[in-house]
């Protein structure tokens, strides 16, 4: 009996605090970079942080130096959208998804869906561009 | 009348002799020595003992005193709590919350293993892998996870580009 008790209440307190839990989730702070990669020393933009030009470099990606173009810092706010234009031909929507998951949508490319904690990174581009989207939680 | 016999001066000295008899047994026994000697012995006899034996007395009447023993055990024994039967919300709980919990589960178990949608298995597969959609039929899209650096890359390329022409894609 006690054991039947103990797992309705569990039940019951899940479905109570799992919504509440989620409710209380804020808005993402987010910090998009538009990243030209290059196999030319000579940098054409800023230098790239060197915690992101490690990530980068550790990427199957055919480029060897990269320089910063653009950066964005904005927020989303839960089940929001932004929409950020970093340059031109380069503009990405982010949808906050809630629980820390995000939508990023690459126009024209794509669309695509993970999670995005603290410490994360989301890199994208394509085409015959070297162009380089990274998304990711602001410090 | 023999006026040595003992039990006759005993009830003598105790006074439960007829008044006739006690009468005539005291004038016998002052007209015998050894009947007097024996009266006189008892009598000392009787005197000594009663001197001797303490009356006993107790502090309070005997159902006080016993009535305050059981107080104090009563004090000093846990109270049995009393069981009384069970209401109808008790009877009723005992078959709801079972039921209930065994119809939770059944639920839970029957949507999860029944019906799970891909999305939800691909979450609790990995919640870090990232699904991607692409934009054109003709684009494709390529997937890398840099687990211990926590980056995820995903190459968005087109198919007709994608032909083996060198430097037309950023992958490698």
């Amino acid at each position: 009996m006690k054991w039947f008790t103990a797992l309705v209440c569990t039940t019951l307190l899940l479905g109570l605090t799992g919504p509440a839990a989620r409710a209380a989730e804020g808005d993402l702070q987010l910090e998009a970079q538009w990243i030209l990669g290059s196999n030319d020393p000579v940098a054409k933009g800023r230098p790239v942080a060197p915690e992101i030009e490690n990530k980068l470099k550790r990427l199957p990606l055919k480029w060897q130096h990269y320089s910063l173009i653009a950066t964005q810092s904005f927020a989303v706010g839960k089940d929001g959208a932004k929409t950020v234009t970093l340059g031109q031909d380069c503009e990405i929507t982010v949808k906050n998804l809630g629980a820390e998951r995000v939508e990023l949508t690459l126009a024209g490319r794509g669309k695509i869906t993970q999670s995005l904690r603290k410490g994360q990174t989301l890199v994208t581009g394509g085409n015959d561009e070297n162009s380089i989207v990274v998304l990711r939680q602001a410090d | 009348m023999n006026p040595a016999d003992p039990l006759k001066l005993s009830a003598l000295l105790d006074g439960e002799l007829p008044p006739a008899e006690a009468r005539d047994l005291s004038a016998a026994v002052q007209r015998d020595p050894a009947a007097a000697a024996l009266l006189a012995e008892l009598q000392t006899t009787r005197q000594v003992l009663r001197s001797a034996d303490l009356p006993a007395t107790l502090p309070a009447s005997r159902e006080f005193y016993w009535s305050k023993i059981e107080r104090d055990i009563r004090r000093l024994s846990p109270p049995t709590p009393a069981r009384s039967e069970p209401g109808l919300w008790a009877k009723l709980r005992l078959l709801i919350l079972p039921t209930a919990a065994l119809a939770a589960l059944v639920v839970v178990i029957v949507t999860g293993h029944l019906n799970p949608t891909p999305a939800a298995s691909k979450k609790v597969a990995d919640p870090d892998t990232p699904t991607v959609e692409t934009a054109l039929a003709s684009t494709d899209a390529t997937t890398y996870r840099d687990t211990s650096e926590g980056t995820t890359l995903v190459w968005f390329t087109n198919k007709k580009a994608a032909a083996p022409v060198a430097g037309t894609n950023g992958v490698n």
